[in-house]
């Protein structure tokens, strides 16, 4: 039969356990909206605009995550996200995650902004490969606005740049994300 | 009672005026197609370059401005995805044979139907082929070398390659150039081809095209040009060396012309052109003539369904005796309601000699729809008052057009 006094060294293990999990916050998305933007250039003046709005940010304790589903993503021509898509083999591969180890990333103080560079690594087209990307930070109350920029060359993830009546984008694509997450 | 009326000498400038509204209204011919409208889409087609052999527009398209057209410019019956590849309906003649990649190849039909009302003369109906082109462009490597040969039934005399008052042979373009830079961005070029000045509309009778003399029809010049394109800039400068296709050479102009435009906010962009040129007997004032035109242009879609093209040129024509301000424009507001059916409503105006003759006004309404692969058809009413010394006359003429590209 448990007494009191086990009962009383019961409760203080299992919050002496519970301290490091409070002490550890996390990275929750709020509810804001995100967005999801990229750029592709090409040939003889042309822009290839993306955007997309889905994203989900995990953070287990000591990596975060941030994944976009990519066939979320649409550049306003339907034959053109055909096309995309299929060179993104998203059938096959349907979301991209970035991930990063949360003691390589800085969080600014309520009421703080800053701007860093951090390292992850990218999973993309079924290849994971290192890549560095810059982002912006803002403190408003605890609700982090996060603003992330990265170069991606897709030949490096096995992707050959889409091409459609002999007019290819070129394979450096810049990739911007914005969200807001609070650190929980 | 009115100026017309009070004296002869009034009645005689009366009549001159009319007839000269309504020899503006009859000089209506071909036309190459460039739709400046197109930035509405995507956000990708702010320049011309990708869809254009001629990289600030115009004619001869590229295979993907082909597939493009087909894709985006043309209604659709029916289930239609949009995600559906456009097939052979994107290639020349439909596909009908292979064409070899260095090769680009394309035509344009046109006909057009004429009922003009003066406001002092009898109505006339005219039927005018205004266009029988055919395009190629070959490219090997940075190489390109593009001509252009057709036929008119009347018209079009500065890209005329016969004599004679009608059924003339014309060939608008015939040059050679080098594309080079990153992603393409600079081709220079030297041979004929259309002057880079405004916006190259498709009405080509503008007032803004017409007095500027860099309509599509028939104002190309020789010279060499340099063009640039990358992502929200555009710009083209032309060395003019005069037009060859007129004799003799004491009308051929000399100099230069230039654009340059640049999208400041998503599909909307402000550009600005300059020309300067001078020929020993100009085709207006019969003297040695130096004549400028300088202005800005601009192109705004706020929604898809809405684009509006504005442009305004000031004119100055100078010659050892006197010089002569002037001042031309232009606004146009397209409506794509469905894809392919366009309604276009435009006002134009133009002082030929600022605070002299008094300002001429124009107002189109006009309709097009893209009803068909490589065919629309366009029905314009145009209204014009003109003001010619010290008096006034106008016309109104209804024109219907079909036009095929194959």
């Amino acid at each position: 039969m448990m007494t009191f006094s086990h009962l009383t060294r019961f409760v203080f293990l299992v919050s002496a356990l519970c301290l490091p999990c409070l002490a550890d916050a996390k990275l929750v998305r709020t509810t804001d909206p995100a967005k999801v933007e990229f750029v592709a250039l090409g040939p003889l003046g042309i822009q290839v605009n993306g955007h997309g709005s889905e994203l989900s940010v995990g953070d287990d304790g000591t990596t975060v995550t941030v994944t976009i589903p990519l066939q979320s993503l649409s550049t306003d021509n339907g034959l053109r996200d055909r096309h995309m898509r299929e060179a993104l083999e998203t059938s096959k591969y349907p979301n991209t995650v970035l991930t990063v180890a949360r003691g390589d990333l800085k969080f600014p103080a309520d009421g703080q902004s800053l701007s860093a560079t951090a390292p992850g690594n990218l999973f993309l087209h079924g290849v994971t490969k290192p890549v560095q990307f810059t982002y912006d930070a803002q403190n408003a109350g605890g609700a982090i606005q996060t603003k992330g920029r990265m170069p991606v060359d897709m030949t490096l993830w096995g992707i050959t740049p889409p091409s459609y009546a002999k007019i290819a984008v070129d394979r450096n694509v810049t990739v911007n994300v914005a969200f807001v997450a609070a650190d929980r | 009672m009115c100026l017309f009326q009070s004296t002869k000498i009034a009645r005689i400038f009366a009549c001159l005026a009319a007839i000269l509204v309504a020899l503006a209204a009859l000089t209506w011919s071909s036309s190459a197609r460039a739709y400046v409208w197109m930035l509405r889409h995507d956000g990708a087609y702010v320049g011309c370059a990708m869809c254009h052999a001629d990289p600030s527009g115009g004619a001869l398209l590229t295979q993907y401005g082909r597939n493009l057209g087909e894709q985006k410019l043309r209604t659709y019956f029916g289930k239609h995805g949009e995600d559906e590849e456009v097939g052979s309906a994107g290639s020349f003649l439909f596909g009908a044979f292979p064409v070899p990649d260095p090769l680009l190849l394309g035509g344009d039909v046109r006909s057009l139907y004429l009922h003009t009302i003066p406001s002092r003369a009898p109505a006339t109906d005219r039927y005018i082929l205004m266009q029988a082109d055919l395009q190629a462009q070959v490219s090997i490597d940075w190489l390109r070398a593009n001509v252009s040969a057709g036929y008119v039934s009347e018209g079009a005399l500065g890209a005329a390659l016969t004599v004679g008052a009608k059924d003339r042979l014309v060939s608008r373009t015939q040059w050679v150039g080098a594309v080079f830079g990153d992603n393409d961005r600079f081709l220079v070029r030297a041979g004929r081809f259309n002057i880079p000045f405004g916006l190259r509309v498709t009405e080509h009778t503008l007032w803004a095209r017409t007095v500027t003399r860099t309509d599509t029809n028939a104002s190309q010049q020789h010279g060499v040009a340099l063009a640039f394109n990358v992502p929200k800039w555009r710009a083209e400068v032309m060395g003019i060396a005069g037009n060859f296709q007129v004799s003799p050479d004491a009308y051929r102009e000399r100099g230069y012309s230039a654009f340059v435009e640049h999208e400041f906010a998503d599909r909307w962009t402000l550009g600005a052109s300059s020309l300067l040129a001078h020929s020993e007997r100009d085709i207006s004032s019969g003297k040695p003539t130096w004549r400028h035109a300088h202005g800005l242009f601009s192109r705004y879609s706020p929604s898809k369904i809405l684009v509006l093209l504005l442009e305004a040129d000031g004119l100055l024509s100078s010659t050892q005796t006197k010089k002569d301000y002037g001042l031309t424009g232009m606004l146009q507001a397209d409506v794509e309601p469905s894809q392919g059916l366009h309604f276009l409503a435009t006002a134009e105006l133009l002082d030929r000699r600022l605070g002299t003759d008094g300002v001429s006004y124009g107002l189109w309404g006009s309709a097009a729809w893209f009803f068909a692969p490589h065919a629309d058809a366009r029905v314009d009413l145009v209204w014009r008052s003109e003001a010619v010394t010290q008096t006034r006359a106008s016309a109104t003429a209804l024109l219907a057009q079909m036009h095929f590209y194959f």
